[in-house]
């Protein structure tokens, strides 16, 4: 895979850097946000550190349970945090993601959450997301891409124009 | 991930990662057009833009009428729809886990 689709999302949060970013890094706060609305993220697993995972159980009300993970490659506070994710099973391997018309992919996709304090009490969150290749060489030139994340997506684009404009 | 499909993926990544073959296809998700036109904005030969242009056509990006005497090229969607499908997907995932974010950020605030 030579250029696969790259996702950039911007936001500005009303939150200090540093609250932030222990939101993202600590498991008793991450595990109270992250994972799909109404589910209950249980931590099974959490090592915050280069090649480090985070393993979690997320939990229906109704009994339902899924896995996922992280795979943490590089641990820069309080600015930067690289990492893959996907989802895995109880024991932590990685499993296809549950959905429709993403089998073709990797299991495992590639983020990007750089942090920049932004006035008073805000923080400027930039996340870069990316299907991870298997391939080495492919996975060495989205690690130099990371640096030069600039700019975003305007929402208003269709994900189609979004990609011919923005697909390296 | 089977292996055709992967390789479909790749060629359509590939073909995809030249800026100039990127903007041709921009200017086809408007319509039909010849490859005049499609060269018009570029300072490029003829025969470079007819190399790239086969290289989409190669990757069932474009496809370009028969009967026609000019052969106008056509966008062909499909091949793009997994990666759209795939930004499309993200790109709902990560405002609900932004939102969720802001909520939690929210709600843990100190008081002042």
């Amino acid at each position: 895979m030579t250029t696969p689709p790259v996702l950039l999302v911007e936001r500005t949060l009303v939150a200090p850097l540093d609250r932030v970013y222990a939101a993202w890094t600590e498991p008793a706060q991450l595990s109270r946000w992250w994972g799909p609305r109404g589910m209950s993220v249980a931590v099974l697993r959490f090592e915050l550190r280069e090649g480090g995972h985070f393993h979690y159980a997320m939990r229906s009300p109704n009994g339902d349970e899924m896995f996922g993970r992280f795979r943490f490659i590089e641990v820069d506070p309080p600015t930067q945090l690289v990492w893959a994710n996907g989802f895995a099973d109880a024991e932590g391997a990685l499993v296809p993601a549950p959905f429709p018309g993403l089998e073709a992919f990797p299991l495992e996709n590639l983020n990007t959450l750089t942090l920049e304090a932004a006035g008073p009490g805000q923080t400027r969150l930039r996340l870069r997301s990316t299907p991870l290749s298997d391939d080495p060489a492919a996975h060495a030139a989205f690690a130099g891409l990371l640096p030069s994340m600039e700019g975003g997506f305007g929402g208003t684009l269709t994900s189609l124009e979004e990609f011919l404009a923005h697909g390296t | 991930m089977a292996p055709d499909r992967e390789a479909a993926l790749s060629a359509t990544f590939a073909a995809l990662a030249d800026p100039t073959r990127r903007a041709m296809l921009a200017r086809l998700t408007s319509g039909e057009h010849t490859v005049t036109e499609l060269a018009a904005p570029f300072s490029m030969s003829l025969p470079a833009i007819t190399k790239h242009l086969a290289v989409l056509e190669r990757a069932g990006l474009i496809s370009r009428r028969r009967q026609a005497q000019t052969r106008p090229c056509k966008l062909e969607p499909a091949p793009l729809a997994e990666a759209a499908r795939w930004l499309e997907h993200h790109r709902a995932f990560w405002a609900g886990q932004l939102d969720q974010l802001e909520e939690f950020l929210a709600e843990t605030a100190p008081r002042p």
